[in-house]
C-alpha cells in the first residue's frame, strides 16, 4: 500500500479538518474573554475567517483529486500537506491572543500605550502580549502581509471568498510585541516597548540604505582583504587560485559587515526612537537591562551574540538624545525637593561615568571589519536621527524640556505621598491629566530619588523598600489608566456638547 | 463632629499642603461629583467573585484560610461599557473607581445611593473609612432584590459623607494604598483571636 492510498489520504484530510476546526473553536472561545484592547479580538476573528477559508480549500483540493493519475494524486497530497503545515503554524499564533487576555497583561497600560504609539505609527496595530521567555521583543513580520501572501495560493481553490474580506479584521500592518511575563507589573521597564516599536522605523531606514552601504564599504573591504592575504597564512597559496580566494574572502566579509551594520544600526536606532518617545525613562531602563548581561557592557558584536552592539555605545546614544532634547542636565528650578534633584542627578551621573569610558570604541577600532562598519553606523545615525526628529516634530511628539519638567516634581510628590500621579492639580478646578510619558518618568525619578540601605543594621533585608517599589508600580499603573480615562471622558463630553440636541 | 458640606469638601480638596489635602481621583464631571454634603463615587472595574463550585466553607480559625480564600475567590476585570450581571443573593467584592486619600482631620462613611437601594442593591457593609486612609475603597456588593441587576463599571454607585474629626489620627490598617478590591485579610488578627477559636 503506497502513501497515496485513498484511505490514508481520506484519513489525513479528516484529521486536518479536525485541526482547523479546533483552532476555530479556540478562537471563538477566546473571543468571549476580556482583552485590554481590540487587537487580540481582531486577530482572533481573522483566524476564525482563515479557518473557514482553509477548510473550504482542503475540501476543494480533496474533491479535485484525480484518483486515476498517480502524479496528480501526489501533487494534490503535497498541497494538502502544505495546507496542514500552514494550519499547524497559524494555530501556534493563538498563543498571542491567549496571552493578551486582560488578567495576563498590565491592563491599565495597554490602551494608553497603544494610543501613544499609534500617534507615531498611525497605520500600525500592535498586539502586546507577555511571554515567559525573558525578553522584550517585536516579531518583525507584518502578520497581514504574511497571511495574505501565504493564503494567496488558495484563491483558485476557494472561489467564492475574497482574501481581503478574510483579513478585513486586521489592519494592513499588524505586529506582535512581547514583554517578559514576570515584568508584567513593572511600570519602569515597559517604556522599553518604545524601543521595540523603534525597530519598525529602523527597518524602514535600513532597507532604504542597504545598497548604498554596500557601495560605500566596497573599497574599504577590498583594502582589508588585501591586507589579510599578505599575512603568513596565505604565503604558500598558489598564485593561480589567489583571485578565487580573494573573492571568497571579500564575499564573506561583505556578508558579515552587512549583518553587523544592519543589527548594530537597527538596535541603536530603535533605542533612539524609544528615547525620543519616552525620555530619560528609557535610559535607566536600558541600564537595568544592560546590567543583566553576563557579557558586560563592551561585548564584541559577533555571530554568537547576533551582532548586538555594545551596551556602552547604546547607552551613550540614548544619553545623547536626552541632551539633544535638553532633558538633561536637569532643570533645577523644576524640582521642589532638593534631595530628589540631587539623587536623580546622581542617577544621571552614574550613566555619565559609564559612557565616558571609551572601552567599547577601542574594542571596535581594534577589529578591521567592526571599525569600518561602526564608522558607517555613526554617519547613518546622524542622518537617521535628523529624519526621526522631523517626523516627531511634525506629529507634535517631540518632548519639550519645559513642559516635560513643569509637572514632574508634582507627580513625584504624589507617588511619594501614596496617591496615583494621574493629574496635575493645583486645585480641583485646575486639573490636567498627566501624559503616559510624564507618569513613567515620574516613577523613574521617584525611584532614583530613594536613599536606602538594602540591609538594615541587623543585617535583615529591607522589606520596606520592596513594599515601596511595589506600591510605586501600582500607583503609576493606576495613574496611567486614570489619566487615559479622564482624557477619554473629556473627549466624549466635548463631542456630546458639540452635537445639536 | 458634624458632616461637612460641599463647600468644605472643596476646601479640603484645594488645600496646598499635600498631607492636609483630600484627594479623590479621577474626577470626570464636577456637576455629577458633588452633592450638598457628599461626593459621589463610581463603581470600579475590578471584582472579586466567588467560585462557589469549590467553596466548602470559610473558617478563619483555620491557619490555611488565606490560601483557601485565594482559591475560592477570583479577581476579574470587566471592561468599561461592559456589563456585570449580579444575580439575586449574589455577593461580589468590588471597589470604588476612585482612589481617595483622606487627611488626618477627616473620616468618611460610604453610603449607598437610594436609587440603587430601591432596586435591592446593597453596596457596602463595612462603611467606615478612617482618617489617613489611602486607596480605592472595597465595596461588598449584594443583590438583595428578586431580579438580576446589570452593573456597569464607571456608574455612580455610592456616596462618601465626610466628618471632621476632633483630633488628628492616622490610618494604620491592613489595607495599604489598594488600587482595587482587596481579598479579606485576617492574618494580622488571628493570633489575638485564638482565644475565641476551638482548641485543637
Amino acid at each position: 500500500m503506497t502513501i497515496y492510498s485513498p484511505k490514508l489520504i481520506e484519513e489525513y484530510v479528516l484529521e486536518t479538518i479536525s485541526r482547523v476546526r479546533v483552532i476555530k473553536e479556540q478562537c471563538e472561545n477566546l473571543l468571549s474573554k476580556d482583552f485590554a484592547s481590540q487587537a487580540p479580538k481582531n486577530l482572533a476573528q481573522t483566524h476564525i475567517n482563515i479557518c473557514h477559508y482553509l477548510e473550504t480549500a482542503i475540501k476543494s483540493i480533496y474533491k479535485d483529486i484525480d484518483w486515476k493519475n498517480i502524479k496528480k494524486i501526489e501533487s494534490s497530497f503535497i498541497l494538502l500537506q502544505t495546507t496542514d503545515s500552514i494550519i499547524r503554524e497559524f494555530g501556534s499564533h493563538i498563543r498571542y491572543i491567549d496571552g493578551a487576555q486582560t488578567q495576563k497583561v498590565p491592563w491599565g497600560l495597554i490602551s494608553p500605550l497603544e494610543k501613544y504609539l499609534k500617534r507615531f505609527l498611525s497605520d500600525v496595530e500592535i498586539l502586546f502580549r507577555p511571554q515567559w521567555k525573558y525578553n522584550y521583543a517585536i516579531i518583525p513580520t507584518n502578520l497581514y502581509e504574511y497571511y495574505s501572501k501565504t493564503l494567496s495560493s488558495y484563491e483558485t481553490h476557494v472561489k467564492n471568498k475574497n482574501l481581503s474580506e478574510i483579513l478585513k479584521p486586521l489592519k494592513k500592518y499588524f505586529y506582535i510585541v512581547s514583554f517578559p511575563s514576570i515584568e508584567r507589573e513593572n511600570i519602569l521597564l515597559h517604556c522599553l516597548l518604545g524601543h521595540e516599536i523603534g525597530h519598525l522605523e529602523a527597518k524602514t531606514y535600513i532597507s532604504s540604505r542597504n545598497k548604498e552601504f554596500l557601495k560605500l564599504i566596497q573599497d574599504k573591504i577590498a583594502d582589508v582583504v588585501n591586507q589579510r592575504i599578505k599575512k603568513p597564512e596565505f604565503k604558500n597559496v598558489p598564485e593561480e587560485i589567489m583571485p578565487q580566494i580573494k573573492q571568497e574572502i571579500t564575499q564573506a566579509y561583505l556578508k558579515e559587515t552587512s549583518e553587523i551594520w544592519e543589527r548594530g544600526l537597527e538596535e541603536i536606532l530603535s533605542d533612539i526612537v524609544g528615547s525620543f518617545l519616552f525620555g530619560p525613562a528609557i535610559l535607566f531602563s536600558n541600564l537595568e537591562i544592560a546590567l543583566q548581561d553576563l557579557n558586560g557592557l563592551d561585548i564584541t558584536p559577533g555571530k554568537d551574540n547576533n551582532y548586538y552592539p555594545p551596551w556602552r555605545m547604546r547607552l551613550r546614544n540614548i544619553y545623547q538624545v536626552q541632551r539633544d532634547l535638553k532633558l538633561f542636565p536637569l532643570q533645577k528650578k523644576a524640582f521642589q525637593s532638593k534631595p530628589i534633584y540631587n539623587n536623580v542627578s546622581k542617577g544621571f551621573k552614574l550613566v555619565e561615568n559609564i559612557i565616558q569610558e571609551k572601552s567599547d570604541e577601542q574594542m571596535l577600532k581594534s577589529n578591521d571589519l567592526l571599525k569600518i562598519v561602526y564608522e558607517e553606523i555613526e554617519n547613518d545615525l546622524v542622518n537617521a536621527k535628523r529624519l526621526i526628529l522631523i517626523k516627531l516634530s511634525e506629529l507634535f511628539l517631540l518632548l519639550n524640556p519645559d513642559s516635560f519638567y513643569k509637572n514632574l516634581s508634582h507627580l513625584i510628590e504624589k507617588i511619594d505621598f501614596g496617591v496615583p500621579p494621574n493629574p496635575y492639580e493645583n486645585s480641583i478646578s485646575k486639573r490636567k491629566p498627566a501624559a503616559i510619558v510624564e507618569i513613567i518618568n515620574a516613577a523613574w525619578f521617584y525611584k532614583l530619588s530613594w536613599k536606602y540601605r538594602l540591609f538594615d543594621k541587623k543585617n535583615q533585608f529591607n522589606e520596606n523598600i520592596f513594599s515601596k517599589r511595589e506600591r510605586m508600580n501600582r500607583l503609576a499603573l493606576k495613574a496611567i489608566e486614570y489619566a487615559d480615562m479622564e482624557k477619554d471622558y473629556s473627549d466624549w463630553s466635548s463631542e456630546k456638547n458639540r452635537k445639536p440636541s | 463632629m458634624s458632616v461637612i458640606t460641599k463647600k468644605e469638601i472643596i476646601k479640603f480638596m484645594n488645600k496646598t499642603k499635600i498631607k492636609e489635602r483630600l484627594f479623590v481621583t479621577p474626577i470626570f464631571n464636577q456637576n455629577e461629583f458633588f452633592d450638598a454634603s457628599s461626593i459621589n463615587v463610581r463603581l470600579g472595574n475590578e471584582f472579586i467573585v466567588m467560585r462557589k463550585q469549590s467553596f466548602p466553607l470559610l473558617d478563619i480559625s483555620n491557619s490555611t484560610s488565606k490560601d483557601k480564600i485565594r482559591k475560592y475567590q477570583e479577581k476579574i476585570r470587566i471592561g468599561f461599557r461592559e456589563q456585570f450581571v449580579l444575580h439575586p443573593r449574589q455577593l461580589i467584592i468590588g471597589s470604588t473607581l476612585e482612589y481617595i486619600s483622606v487627611p488626618c482631620k477627616l473620616m468618611c462613611y460610604v453610603i449607598g445611593k437610594s436609587s440603587w437601594g430601591r432596586m435591592g442593591l446593597i453596596i457596602a457593609t463595612a462603611t467606615k473609612v478612617d482618617p489617613g486612609f489611602k486607596g480605592c475603597i472595597t465595596l461588598e456588593i449584594i443583590n438583595e432584590g428578586e431580579v438580576p441587576i446589570v452593573l456597569y463599571p464607571g456608574i455612580p454607585i455610592a456616596q462618601l459623607v465626610f466628618h471632621e474629626t476632633s483630633s488628628k489620627e492616622n490610618y494604620n490598617g491592613k489595607y495599604y494604598c489598594p488600587t482595587g478590591p482587596q481579598f479579606p485579610n485576617f492574618e494580622k488578627n488571628i493570633e489575638d483571636w485564638k482565644f475565641w477559636f476551638p482548641k485543637n
